[in-house]
């Protein structure tokens, strides 16, 4: 084949390895993450419910981003980062 | 066959110097091709300043090695190449020299001979239409002489040692041999690339591209460092460079004209305020609109006109799509993957369009905006696909405007629908000459209208500047269309104009 020039940014990238899965949620700080779709908040306040009431979670930390068409801004980022887990509710 | 050391018809011989003559003068008047089309003389005029003619073979290592060390010499140097396009193009591509002057001679090399060029590579100085000096093979300190002569520097050596013997020139083989060379050089038509590799690669939009070869790439830079970053795009992200968008103009299409229009569109849409990465990602349609003011229009052949929103003109449709490809491939929005659009939309393969600045009744998008008219810019919005308006009906100012408002109010959610709300961002209208006609002849304004509009939408928009208005099209015909925005209140894209550098 013909040497072509490539139209992509090659360097190689660390591929970032999934958090430890936790064994229990029991007793743990858990972030919710609304990125701010549509109903994102109701169906986060279910989720909530369902963690403590099922799951045992100590602490339900929730975490709003400005807007979903960006990506999260430090501070919501520090902010997940001071629990044990987060859920991200992607979409309306 | 590889040249001087493989033997048979291609075992090259001398290092032949001859004093001045004139046998070449017999050689200029010969209608050769050049590599770009053209058909033109050796000289192209036989009182032409002093001239280095360089005879080369693609299959002679000493000729390639010539090529490389001319290549950026400058001067006035005319390239002779033996054989078919195909080695001339392959020749050019092997060597990086897309800067040069190359002329193609096919069997039975009359111009060769004439030169008396029994060696490749040749070189053969003129002036004033007559050969001063004659030089057969490479000796470097003769070669660089030769080039002082003509204006150039040889700084380079090529790879080349002092001295290399060249190789035998193909005008002194015979016949069938000739044409067996000539036979292998349509197999290299590869080295022009193959649209079938790029679908193997994946480069692609769905449509066949063009493939990006070292020296089209070359082309389309015209010498600006490839290595120069834009910074990042997209998702993934990655880092634009000229090479890369350069690669993204050639696979779409683009002729490096387009190249300062690709370059700020790019720009653009890599400007946080346009936020690429959302319009990438997103479920909903977005994509880039690139609207094009000023005299670039005209400059690089961009339609206005009839069908101004395709088919049918390169620069409107290539520079769209470079931009696309950019997104897609450099940025990682592949479609299905990071690019999660629910249905898409042909205006994701390129959406671009010139405004019709002559045929509106007002100031053209960038003068509104505050530009220079001499200026050229291109502004970027993140839009659907284009909804069309009908209205052969509304013979006043006010009837057709409130049509417009009511078409600009169905941008996204239309209107009486439960779901109906503010879409607080700019929402395209491509207003044809004859509507902006009629709404210009009653005495309104731009700002006049926008303002009806927003008044008139049903409270879909909220604020002029909302209300993007350009004027593009064909003489004929009462249908306007409407170009719904994406996510709005600042949150998701704005638009971004940029002035054009160099056009």
């Amino acid at each position: 084949m013909t040497t072509y020039l490539s139209p992509f940014d090659d360097r190689t990238r660390e591929p970032v390895p999934f958090a430890t899965r936790r064994p229990s949620l029991a007793g743990q700080r858990v972030g919710l993450l609304d990125i701010s779709k549509p109903k994102g908040r109701e169906f986060l306040d279910r989720v909530e419910h369902l963690l403590v009431e099922s799951h045992g979670v100590g602490e339900v930390v929730r975490i709003v981003k400005p807007t979903f068409t960006r990506p999260a801004p430090p501070d919501v980022l520090s902010e997940a980062e001071r629990c044990g887990a987060v859920l991200v509710a992607l979409a309306d | 066959m590889d040249g001087a050391d493989t033997g048979g018809p291609g075992t090259r011989t001398s290092d032949v110097s001859r004093p001045p003559t004139d046998t070449g003068h017999d050689a200029l008047g010969v209608p050769l091709a050049h590599v770009d089309g053209s058909v033109r003389l050796l000289l192209g005029d036989t009182a032409a300043p002093p001239t280095l003619v360089v005879v080369v073979e693609r299959d002679c290592p000493t000729s390639q090695g010539a090529l490389r060390a001319l290549r950026h010499a400058g001067g006035a140097v005319v390239v002779l190449s033996q054989g078919r396009p195909e080695a001339a193009r392959a020749l050019i591509e092997e060597t990086e020299t897309t800067d040069l002057d190359v002329l193609i001679e096919v069997a039975p090399y009359p111009v060769s001979s004439a030169l008396g060029a029994r060696t490749v590579p040749t070189f053969v100085l003129f002036d004033a239409g007559r050969v001063v000096e004659h030089h057969e093979g490479w000796d470097r300190a003769v070669v660089a002489e030769l080039v002082t002569r003509v204006g150039g520097e040889l700084t380079g050596s090529g790879g080349l040692p002092e001295l290399k013997p060249g190789c035998q020139s193909r005008h002194t083989l015979d016949a069938p041999t000739q044409a067996t060379l000539q036979a292998a050089d349509a197999e290299l038509g590869d080295t022009a690339g193959r649209i079938e590799d790029l679908w193997d690669l994946g480069w692609h939009d769905g449509l066949p591209v063009v493939p990006p070869t070292r020296g089209r790439v070359r082309a389309m830079l015209d010498g600006r460092d490839p290595a120069t970053s834009l910074g990042p795009i997209g998702p993934v992200p990655g880092e634009v460079t000229f090479e890369r968008l350069a690669v993204c103009a050639v696979l779409a299409g683009c002729d490096p004209s387009y190249w300062p229009v690709v370059e700020a569109a790019a720009r653009a849409v890599m400007d946080p305020t346009f936020n690429a990465h959302g319009v990438i990602n997103t479920t909903h349609f977005a994509s880039p609109w690139i609207i094009v003011n000023g005299p670039v229009r005209e400059a690089i052949g961009m339609n206005a006109g009839s069908n101004v929103l395709g088919p049918g003109n390169r620069a409107n449709a290539t520079i769209g799509r470079a931009v696309r490809l950019l997104m897609q491939l450099t940025g990682g929005g592949t479609p299905g993957g990071l690019d999660q659009s629910t249905l898409g939309g042909q205006h994701k393969f390129t959406a671009c369009l010139p405004e019709r600045e002559e045929a509106s009744p007002w100031e053209p998008w960038h003068v509104t905006l505050g530009h220079d008219p001499d200026v050229s810019t291109v502004t970027v919005l993140a839009g659907e696909a284009p909804a069309g308006i009908n209205d052969h009906g509304s013979s006043s100012a006010e009837d057709l405007a409130t049509t417009l408002a009511l078409a600009m109010g169905n941008a996204q959610v239309p209107i009486g629908s439960p779901a109906f709300h503010a879409v607080n961002a700019e929402t395209l209208l491509i207003l044809s000459p004859e509507h902006a006609t009629t709404i210009g002849d009653a005495g309104w304004s731009k700002q006049d209208l926008r303002e009806f509009i927003v008044a008139h939408g049903q409270g879909k928009h909220t604020e002029v500047a909302e209300i993007v208005v350009v004027v593009a099209g064909g003489d004929a015909g009462r249908f306007s269309a409407v170009v719904a925005p994406w996510v709005g209140s600042g949150k998701g894209s704005k638009p971004v104009t940029r002035a054009i550098v160099d056009p």
